[in-house]
């Protein structure tokens, strides 16, 4: 069944939740991301100094792949990596190039077209102009919104600003109400090999245990391809339609007249 | 230079959804450990975080932790945890002063598990499948393992941070020595496997672990059977504390 949505209302949402959002193209391993002139090279393509990024840095960490399933033991696999790291003065922007991998990330997104894409496309094309991957193994956009509300208690109390179909057995009528917290995730195919797992459900916020609806949407397709920078946008760009699309209809339109209240 | 660990961890609820999803990727990951800012985050499904770390981390201690990942939320909660450097306070709690500034070495976490578990060295490198002279070895030339020679030892030292976040150092001694057929005895029997699932279902069993921490409390002992929830008082015997080797 091909998901169908309505379209979304695109004002730009005066009380966002939107906390963060990452980008990540991965693509086959390629070692010479890991030279120094490399290095040198992305970060001066991006402005250097005077850029956007302006703090440098090496990154070099483990990626750690552990698998827990039920019957058998707990794998890990360990992987080194080493790569490149620019961050902006305020640190709301940081752009990670490892070998098989290039992100943006921020916790001060706008706008897809104003600000995230023009930000995102000269990176890619830094990316392509000095190590030239071959080929698109995934490409993800992650979108996570943290929804607060006054007023709001108990789980149940999210009832008329969360849809009430994600908050499945909050709703419950017999022990709805004695839930204390609920997560649940979901994964959704959107078609054309585009896949949204969502995150969703209760949480508190460590700094205050104030409580908030968390709204973790993974928007991503897993199938390898050529990498062309003019497809990797088209399919961006389809994908923060779809996240917006989904967003909205994950929330009651009283939630989403509340976010756009100024 | 900055380092950083890449924590991509996966929990598969059902063995059907397992067997057909085991080829999946993992997520779109986040830099800022943002999914540490919230308490009760459990999902049963996909984990994918990313800890951005500098050089005085261990990252083995958060493959420690990631080890259970079972209810990964909630064991960051119990570590009193933001992803990184909290984490890792378990780890440092066992090894001598000197080492605490420093990533972990396969030898640091021989060390680590020697203390914790009150064994001599031999008897770890048995359990974690390597030489029992091996440590020795790369102490001696300071030398380091290759990776694959070392991957049971990290999973063991993973089982030993969890069960002493869980149930403390002295709590986790006594656990290791409880019961009619000891969770020692699966690793004196080299089965790793198992004594993960039994760690798995008691160090994230809030349950269990209080009612153990009592039961050390008191000096009491309870008999752990694989498989069951909360344990069972079973008797007012010491609980046994004795060596290997």
């Amino acid at each position: 069944m091909p998901l169908t949505l309505p379209e979304p209302i695109t004002d730009r949402l005066i009380n966002s939740p939107l906390k963060l959002v990452v980008c990540q193209v991965r693509f086959e391993e390629t070692a010479s991301v890991s030279d120094p002139k490399t290095g040198l090279a992305l970060f001066q393509s991006l402005g250097g100094d005077s850029g956007p990024y302006p703090q440098f840095s090496e990154f070099r960490g483990q990626q750690v792949d552990i698998t827990v399933a039920p019957g058998s033991p707990i794998s890990a696999q360990q992987t080194q990596l080493a790569g490149w790291k620019f961050v902006s003065d305020d640190r709301a922007w940081s752009v990670v190039i490892q070998p098989n991998s290039v992100s943006l990330e921020t916790t001060a997104y706008t706008t897809w077209t104003a600000d995230f894409e023009a930000r995102l496309r000269a990176i890619i094309e830094a990316v392509v102009a000095h190590v030239n991957p071959a080929i698109q193994i995934r490409l993800g956009l992650r979108y996570i919104d943290v929804i607060t509300h006054q007023g709001i208690e108990s789980p149940k109390d999210w009832r008329g600003w969360i849809c009430e179909s994600l908050l499945g057995p909050i709703m419950h009528p017999e022990f709805g109400s004695a839930v204390l917290s609920a997560q649940q995730q979901l994964e959704i195919d959107a078609g054309d090999g585009i896949k949204c797992t969502l995150r969703h459900g209760t949480v508190l916020e460590a700094t205050n245990a104030s409580p908030a609806y968390l709204l973790d949407w993974d928007i991503h397709t897993d199938a390898a391809k050529a990498l062309d920078v003019a497809e990797v946008f088209t399919a961006l760009s389809a994908f923060n339609h779809l996240a917006v699309r989904l967003f909205q209809v994950a929330i009651t339109p009283q939630m989403l007249e509340e976010l756009r209240r100024s | 230079m900055e380092t950083g660990i890449w924590g991509q961890a996966r929990v598969e609820p059902m063995p059907a959804l397992w067997l057909a999803d085991t080829r999946r990727q993992s997520g779109t990951p986040s830099m800022s450990g943002f999914e540490s800012d919230f308490e009760g985050k459990s999902f049963p499904g996909q984990q994918s975080i990313l800890v951005d770390a500098d050089s005085s981390q261990w990252p083995t201690s958060v493959v420690g932790s990631l080890g259970m990942l079972e209810q990964l939320g909630e064991a960051l909660r119990q570590l009193g945890a933001k992803v990184g450097f909290d984490l890792a306070a378990p780890a440092a709690a066992v090894l001598p002063a000197h080492r605490q500034q420093s990533g972990v070495s396969a030898l640091d976490a021989v060390d680590a598990i020697v203390e914790m578990f009150e064994l001599p060295m031999e008897a770890v490198a048995a359990m974690a499948g390597i030489g029992r002279t091996t440590p020795m070895y790369w102490r001696r030339t300071g030398t380091s393992p290759r990776p694959s020679t070392v991957r049971d030892l990290w999973r063991l030292y993973g089982t030993a941070m969890s069960l002493q976040a869980a149930l403390g150092t002295a709590g986790t001694r006594a656990w290791l020595r409880s019961g009619a057929s000891s969770p020692l005895a699966l690793l004196e029997a080299k089965d790793l496997g198992k004594f993960e699932r039994l760690v798995s279902r008691v160090a994230f069993n809030p349950a269990y672990t209080r009612a153990f921490s009592a039961a050390v409390d008191t000096n009491a002992e309870f008999d752990v059977e694989v498989g069951s929830g909360t344990p069972a008082r079973a008797s007012r015997r010491r609980v046994r504390r004795g060596r290997l080797g």
